[in-house]
């Protein structure tokens, strides 16, 4: 399907861009920014309950937040990305059904363009679902983590150790998690 | 002559101590309520004697939980404090009896002790009751402990969708 000049149509690279890593500019703000409300929750825990002055510990705080933000977004990604398919599967039925029952009247559309279309439905539904699937387990994950770890298992460290310990480790392993394809 | 007989007795009440009768005590008590940051439990109780017979200036002691202790007396002599403290595991809430004993009694008291006897047949000049409610000892449960509990339900949630979505 490659044109005479090695390049894709324009067809092919929105099917691509569908099944690729890569996320859209929208999902991308929206998981960057997500990540890095995420990332700063921790330092409310440290600056009124552990007593860490939040001006002296400015540099730590925006350091740690910085790379908790982009773990944390890389493993929504990565999450997204494997979401996405299984939910696509899991919708294809009821949107094509529900997009059947609509469409069946325009008796002038073609089959391959009502294809496209549920195509073009399931690939937005997925989306979404998956987007938002992510955003919830991960935030789910790495709380889970933090708490964990800032209050049982470096909970006799001093605090600076203890946020930092907590927080990396917690974005940490939810990066390492995301990759993993089960 | 009858000077002579009048310092004599002041001297024998001051070396004996004057006694009390009819006394009538008005207290004010403390006791600690908050034992989240301490480890023992105070209790001071601040009062007033007045005597029937209008005798002032007299030496007390006190037998509480703690043992028998002096109570200390204001330079005017009006004012009167007794204080001890107890762990906060053993201060339970609930009424702690304050016997006041003058100089005599303090004495019979101890003869009593010595001679294995009962001290209650020694009368005291006073009794205050000292309410202690109980000392706040902390939540149940850890805030933290429900923070915990809260993240593993939540993450729980989470993974079971997650399992759900990817079979």
């Amino acid at each position: 399907m490659v044109s005479a000049k090695g390049k894709l149509t324009k067809e092919e690279e929105l099917l691509l861009q569908d099944f690729s890593r890569n996320v859209s500019k929208k999902s991308s703000i929206i998981f960057y920014f997500n990540a890095l409300i995420v990332s700063a929750i921790p330092i409310w825990l440290f600056w009124r309950i552990h007593m860490m002055d939040p001006l002296s510990s400015a540099f730590i705080f925006l350091l740690v937040t910085g790379i908790a933000t982009y773990l944390v977004a890389f493993a929504y990604i990565n999450t997204k990305f494997v979401l996405k398919h299984k939910v696509a599967q899991k919708v294809e039925g009821a949107v094509s059904r529900q997009l059947m029952k609509k469409l069946d009247d325009d008796k002038k559309m073609h089959k391959k363009e009502k294809d496209e279309r549920v195509s073009w439905k399931k690939n937005e539904v997925a989306e979404a679902e998956s987007t938002t699937f992510s955003l919830f387990y991960n935030n789910a994950l790495f709380m889970m983590l933090v708490v964990l770890g800032s209050f049982l298992v470096f909970r006799s460290m001093a605090p600076a150790y203890n946020y930092m310990f907590s927080t990396l480790g917690a974005a940490g392993v939810i990066a390492l998690f995301s990759t993993s394809t089960k | 002559m009858k000077l002579f007989a009048i310092v004599l007795a002041a001297l024998l009440a001051l070396a004996t101590g004057e006694t009390c009768t009819g006394a009538q005590v008005e207290a004010v008590g403390f006791t600690s309520l908050d034992a989240t940051i301490v480890t023992k439990i105070a209790y001071i109780a601040d009062f007033t004697l007045s005597c029937s017979n209008g005798a002032k200036d007299i030496s007390l002691y006190a037998e509480t939980v703690d043992g028998i202790v002096g109570v200390a007396r204001s330079v005017d002599g009006v004012k009167y404090q007794v204080s001890w403290v107890e762990d906060v595991a053993t201060a339970v809430s609930g009424e702690r009896p304050i016997k006041l004993y003058d100089e005599q009694g303090y004495g019979a008291l101890r003869k009593a002790q010595r001679g294995n006897e009962d001290t209650a047949s020694v009368e005291p000049v006073a009794t205050i009751n000292l309410y202690h409610p109980g000392a706040y000892k902390g939540p149940w449960v850890q805030s933290e402990t429900m923070a915990v509990l809260a993240a593993i339900f939540i993450y729980y949630y989470a993974y079971t969708q997650k399992k759900r979505l990817m079979s």
